[in-house]
């Protein structure tokens, strides 16, 4: 009796979901054909047809018309760490795990305080210099021109976010309790900064910061792409932050003032929390946007993932293997993406049920 | 919102900065941005009081592979940017037109109440918008590459052609980009008068201006007869036809193009589904069943009501899409495109005068920028309803 309610039940469901007339039940019946069609043609060439040793693209065609997956153990390490010396590759793979560590604790409840972010991210950004590095502690000294791959990726999104957020702050403290000179430079600054592309701020930031700062300052290249970078990711999340702030009740510093608690102490402990707290899914998104934008710095000559898909193929022997590449980079950039955009889902759910206006 | 902050600010202690109750004052922070400057200006000085624009009118000589004006090595500088900056408008433009296209599908389809319709295009807008657009457009070109080659071209009605040369579509002959200038000229004149005025002025408009409404229709229609009955060749067509190894006639848009345009198109189309879903669902349901009471039929209740409803919130957040699609295509270099910021790196590079070129390339993009605004602003201004706020 109940199994049979219960498909009843499921019937109907199903009725009112696909086929509540014809027309849907004609658009239904046609996705689900070219659906089964193609997922049927997927398997097919990815799992019964798939073909895992190969000694290149060419081989896996003459023996079939399936997948060739063999570029995979060819050349995941190349993916992974880039051109990165071959037998130091668990310098890298350490320094992303602590990396990734550290990202996983910041979306943890328990480490969201202004002291012990900055220590989490102090401590874990340091390992991971001193691991890529070298040059101390023994291990040997390696130039950034040599990192690459899901390691130069993680490492490009960490910098922005340990160096992109607090510019972030203070270009929206700045632009909305400033003085009035400084609230109009800052907002041409942000506007300016905002419609150019992120690519020709990196290409300005690469060419244009040896000519402004001394020898000493401007740093190898990649530091300086990382700099424009930066104040191309600050610049929108400062926007953000600045509509955080316009949120906060005046009140609130007027009785933080009756305190007696000076500027630095109110925007510290009360203004910047409530900030990101009330911007906190758009930061997220944000946030996702940048992890993506680390890929603009192939465009300018560096090894990171998506050069590094694009070098996989490009030694001849695999370039026919193009698909099978692209889909598994494109897969751990979806990976990484797409587990950071439902961690801010969960967030905007979590505060619709704890945070009142 | 700033009569509130004023007298907060005569208080003066609310500034950032300002450590203490004396702390950095704004005078200390001009000193600092003074010295900022004068130093900026002493070690760029000798950069500066070199800057000669004299390059743009060099000859640039090196090869455009696509560009929408016509363009040869020859040229000078300063048409190489503006070939590369009708190849950024043109290209945006196209992608403008196709990503909202997708995107307004996928929103609606978002929409839709058949679970299976929206699952797909939700699985669209969540597994595009989690892959860099860069790597979407090196597939893609990769992919392009990978078709038949012209002999064993796909055709479609033998008037379209996809190989890896890229696409191939008929065009319109010499004679019949005359002829289709006059009549889109006299459509696109006759939206734009249209459009200019808002609802309210229509409302309360005088009978004269419907004539003369009525009258540059009707002149454009009496002209499009004129033209097909005596000059017919005024709207012929030309399909690309074989040609040994490659296809003679029609219109050849290269590979680097496609995949830009496909790459665009699909990933910014997600986002764009994206707005248009937002937008979409903030339409009040009373005015819904309101207008399903009255016995609309499902798409009349869509394009009549709810659409027209939802475009308040939809454009102003289209505009920020297509600015983003605007400053997108300089991605191209990705694939061969040669765009804005491809033309002004490949000038910085052989020209050596970085930063002239730079301040070129920022100055255009910001204009670019304003002017897309400003478009918007109109078109703003049109959607909203009369006497709705604001």
């Amino acid at each position: 009796m109940a199994a049979s309610a219960a498909s009843a039940g499921l019937l109907a469901t199903v009725r009112a979901r696909y086929f509540r007339n014809a027309w849907d039940a004609l658009v239904s019946s046609v996705c689900i054909a070219l659906l089964a069609y193609l997922a049927t043609r997927f398997f097919q060439w990815a799992v019964l047809d798939g073909i895992w040793n190969a000694k290149s693209a060419a081989e896996c065609t003459s023996r079939g018309t399936g997948a060739c997956w063999a570029v995979l153990p060819a050349r995941w390490r190349l993916i992974l760490f880039g051109v990165y010396p071959y037998e130091q590759q668990w310098r890298p793979a350490l320094g992303s795990l602590v990396l990734l560590a550290a990202a996983v604790a910041t979306c943890m409840p328990r480490f969201w305080g202004l002291l012990r972010i900055v220590v989490l991210w102090t401590v874990s950004f340091l390992t991971f210099l001193v691991l890529m590095r070298g040059g101390i502690l023994g291990l040997s000294s390696i130039s950034t021109e040599n990192w690459g791959g899901l390691a130069l990726t993680l490492f490009l999104f960490a910098s922005l976010m340990v160096l992109g957020m607090p510019l972030a702050t203070l270009l929206a403290l700045a632009r909305q309790y400033g003085p009035r000179w400084l609230r109009i430079a800052v907002g041409v600054l942000i506007d300016l900064v905002r419609s150019v592309p992120l690519i020709a701020i990196m290409f300005g930031a690469s060419l244009v910061i040896p000519l402004i700062l001394p020898g000493w300052l401007s740093g190898d290249k990649l530091f300086r792409v990382i700099l424009g970078f930066a104040t191309f990711f600050g610049a929108y999340q400062a926007e953000l932050l600045r509509g955080g702030f316009q949120a906060i009740d005046k009140g609130q510093i007027e009785a933080a003032k009756a305190l007696g608690m000076r500027a630095w102490q109110y925007q510290i402990t009360i203004l910047i929390p409530q900030a990101f707290r009330i911007t906190m899914p758009q930061t997220v998104n944000q946030a996702v946007a940048g992890f993506k934008d680390t890929s603009y710095v192939a465009i300018v000559g560096f090894f990171d993932m998506t050069a590094s898909a694009s070098a996989a193929l490009g030694t001849g022997d695999w370039a026919l293997a193009f698909v099978e590449v692209y889909i598994v980079v494109g897969l751990l950039y979806f990976v990484f993406a797409y587990s950071l955009s439902r961690y801010g889902a969960y967030l905007e759910r979590r505060m619709a049920a704890g945070y009142r206006n | 919102m700033d009569d509130t902050m004023a007298p907060a600010r005569k208080s003066g202690t609310d500034h950032v900065f300002r450590l203490g109750r004396r702390g950095l004052s704004p005078v200390f922070l001009v000193a600092v941005a003074s010295a900022i400057v004068v130093y900026l200006a002493v070690t760029l000085a000798p950069g500066l009081t070199k800057a000669t624009f004299g390059f743009l009118y060099d000859k640039a000589g090196w090869d455009i592979p696509f560009s929408f004006l016509p363009y040869s090595s020859g040229d000078p500088y300063w048409w190489v940017f503006l070939v590369g900056l009708t190849n950024t408008i043109g290209t945006g433009a196209i992608a403008i037109c196709t990503a909202t296209l997708v995107g307004f599908t996928a929103g609606v389809a978002r929409l839709s109440r058949n679970y299976l319709l929206s699952d797909l295009a939700r699985a669209y807008v969540d597994v595009v918008r989690n892959i860099p657009l860069i790597l979407q457009a090196a597939f893609w070109y990769a992919v392009v590459l990978h078709l038949p080659r012209i002999s064993s071209a796909y055709s479609f009605a033998d008037a379209v052609f996809l190989s890896n040369r890229g696409l191939f579509l008929p065009k319109f002959s010499d004679m019949g980009i005359a002829g289709a200038c006059v009549v889109l000229g006299a459509i696109a004149l006759w939206c734009l008068a249209r459009f200019l005025h808002t609802r309210r002025d229509r409302a309360e408009q005088d009978p004269r201006l419907v004539r003369r409404y009525a009258a540059g229709g009707l002149s454009a229609v009496v002209l499009a007869v004129l033209l097909a009955v005596f000059r017919p060749d005024a709207f012929g067509v030309e399909l690309p036809a074989r040609a040994g190894l490659n296809f003679r006639g029609g219109l050849r848009l290269g590979p680097e193009f496609v995949a830009l345009l496909v790459a665009i198109t699909i990933y910014r189309g997600a986002f764009i589904a994206e707005v248009f879903r937002g937008g979409l669902q903030s339409v009040p349901t009373g005015q819904i069943d309101a207008a399903q009471s009255l016995g609309l039929r499902p798409w009349m209740v869509l394009w009549k009501i709810r659409l027209p409803l939802a475009l308040i919130s939809i454009v102003p957040a289209l505009s920020s899409e297509f600015i983003i699609i605007m400053k997108v295509t300089s991605i191209g270099i990705v694939v061969g495109f040669w765009d804005l910021f491809a033309v002004s790196s490949n000038s910085a590079m052989m020209t050596g005068q970085t930063l002239e070129v730079l301040f070129v390339m920022i100055v255009i993009y910001i204009v670019l920028n304003y002017a897309i605004v400003g478009l918007m602003n109109l078109v703003n201004a049109r959607v909203r309803l009369p006497g709705n706020g604001r």
